[in-house]
């Protein structure tokens, strides 16, 4: 197969970028999105140019670490697969296709197609995860939990963390996510304790790192590699809302120090 | 806290939801009042004038409302100001998959909406653009004194085609606004979950357009009873 690529060039965070035009010949139709591109970069490499920077990491659609835009499409034109799952017989022969990075003022291009999507950590952070007794670890049974929510949890607890959904959303809003992580903890026991304080600090590290608001336009799910629900947003808005009328009657203690 | 809770991406969220519910709400009530106008003068002209008459409860209620439109308008602003900046670089190439076009027109609804409203309070409220209409009054059974002839403004002000035709266009618009509005803020109340998601993009639908129907038939119906083509009594 035989496609011209339109890919977005960009030096570094600083310089404008554009896009530009490439061939990529002689493609067999069951390689991935990828490893064309690894074919177009070792092309590019033998003339001397310079390759097109993109980010991988596992390639089998669990790290999320690929980030692209094919066709205006976060992760392209298949549903429920990242980047590194698209294969080239999903395009027609002859096809121009687009690739851009995710754009998002959260997410800075570092170069080309690769962007710092370091926002997300930052988030999780400050509210991503539970506090366990140290010592033995405890018994498998000791702390039951009913078979739906267990699977409820899981549902969530998919997220990779790839960004598509800021991608994707028409106001680069990171809401999925963050509704993905507090409803993944916020189910299960474990993360009871620190469920009302995680809520309230995702949210304001959220807003903190320049985020848009979701417009409930659900087009994060729609491109979402793991099918997490945008329901899991009016959860998030249940949980925020719960948690800040708690503080707002709620008196801090003022032994409380550091530790 | 509750500060931080109102300037919060998902407090503002709530914000505009209860703001825009209770605007829903008053355009509910305003619609069933006036379609007193299609019972006749004495209907409608007793209602207004039990309206008019408790000025400070009349008054209360549109500092209230006022309150609200001006804190869903800035609000909404706000946060459609802070969007834009949120992606500064657009998509050369944007595939949309399921937003529809109500949803990604809801600034450009509201501030014709907007518009509407303003010169809908200099016509009807204000009467600034028909001064006449101050003038016409009438009675009513149980009361001494003449009263504003709400009837006589409402047919004179939907004789003009253009006129009728400006309300009926201002309704379609709010029922445009209202057809995302509403399944999305139970979204934004935290109201929404998988088992209800479809019903409720098609209440959304099915509320806005039956307050399109209710909304324009007043505009409609008097303006062709002023014509003579239906009667009313
Ligand atoms: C009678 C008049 C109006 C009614 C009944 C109304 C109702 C609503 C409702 C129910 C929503 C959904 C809230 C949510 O997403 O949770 C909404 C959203 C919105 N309204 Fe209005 N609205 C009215 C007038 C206006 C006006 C005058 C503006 C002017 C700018 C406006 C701008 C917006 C915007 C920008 C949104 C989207 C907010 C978002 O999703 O972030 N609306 N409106
Ligand atoms: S490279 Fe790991 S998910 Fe695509």
């Amino acid at each position: 197969m035989n496609f011209t690529l339109r890919v977005w060039r960009q030096p570094n965070s600083r310089t404008p970028g554009r896009l530009e035009s490439y061939p990529a010949r002689n493609i067999d139709p069951n390689m991935s999105f990828l490893e064309m591109l690894d074919v177009v970069n070792e092309q590019l490499t033998l003339e001397n140019r310079e390759p097109i920077a993109f980010d991988h990491d596992c390639r089998e659609g669990i790290c999320g670490m690929c980030s692209l835009v094919i066709d205006g499409e976060a992760h392209g034109p298949e549903e429920r697969v990242t980047s590194c799952q698209i294969y080239m017989r999903s395009f027609k022969d002859g096809a121009t296709i687009t690739v851009e990075p995710f754009r998002s003022k959260a997410f800075p291009i570092l170069k080309d197609l690769i962007v710092d999507r370091s926002a997300l950590d930052r988030i999780i952070q400050s509210g991503g995860f539970i506090s366990v007794n140290t010592g033995q670890a405890p018994d498998a049974n000791a702390l039951p939990i009913g078979k739906d929510l267990a699977e409820q949890a899981f549902d969530v607890a998919h997220c990779i963390g790839c960004g598509a959904c800021v991608a994707a959303c028409k106001n680069a809003s990171a809401m999925l996510f963050v509704s993905a992580k507090v409803t993944h903890l916020g189910l299960l026991p474990q993360g009871q304790p620190e469920r009302d304080r995680r809520v309230r600090a995702m949210v304001s590290t959220m807003d903190a790192e320049h985020f848009g608001n979701c417009t409930n336009q659900y087009e994060c799910e729609a491109v979402c590699p793991k099918g997490i629900s945008a329901a899991n947003i009016a959860r998030l808005n249940r949980d925020y809302a719960l948690a800040s009328l708690k503080g707002m009657f709620t008196k801090k203690s003022e032994s409380a120090g550091g530790g | 806290m509750f500060k931080q809770f109102v300037a919060s991406s998902l407090g503002r969220k709530y914000l505009m939801a209860l703001t825009g519910t209770i605007l829903f709400s008053f355009m509910v009530v305003h619609m069933l009042g006036n379609f007193q106008v299609l019972l006749g003068p004495e209907q409608i002209n007793t209602y207004a004038h039990m309206l008019q008459s408790k000025k400070p409860l009349l008054w209360s209620f549109r500092l209230f409302l006022g309150l609200m439109a001006l804190t869903h308008i800035t609000v909404g602003i706000w946060l459609w100001l802070d969007n834009r900046r949120a992606r500064p670089d657009h998509y050369r190439q944007e595939r949309t998959q399921q937003a529809g076009l109500a949803s990604r027109t809801m600034i450009y609804s509201g501030a014709l909406i907007l518009a509407f409203f303003v010169y809908h309070i200099l016509h009807f409220t204000l009467r600034w653009l028909n001064p006449e209409f101050a003038g016409f009054t009438g009675r009513i059974p149980g009361v001494e004194e003449p009263v504003a002839d709400v009837y006589r403004m409402m047919n004179q002000g939907f004789f003009d085609a253009g006129v009728s035709l400006t309300y009926i266009v201002a309704v379609a618009l709010l029922a445009w606004h209202l057809s995302h509005g509403i399944p999305s803020l139970f979204q934004s109340l935290g109201l929404r979950n998988d088992a209800v998601s479809r019903f409720l993009d098609r209440f959304g639908w099915a509320v806005a357009f039956l307050l399109f129907l209710g909304l324009s038939i007043i505009p409609a119906a008097l303006f062709a009873a002023v014509r003579g083509a239906i009667y009313l009594r």
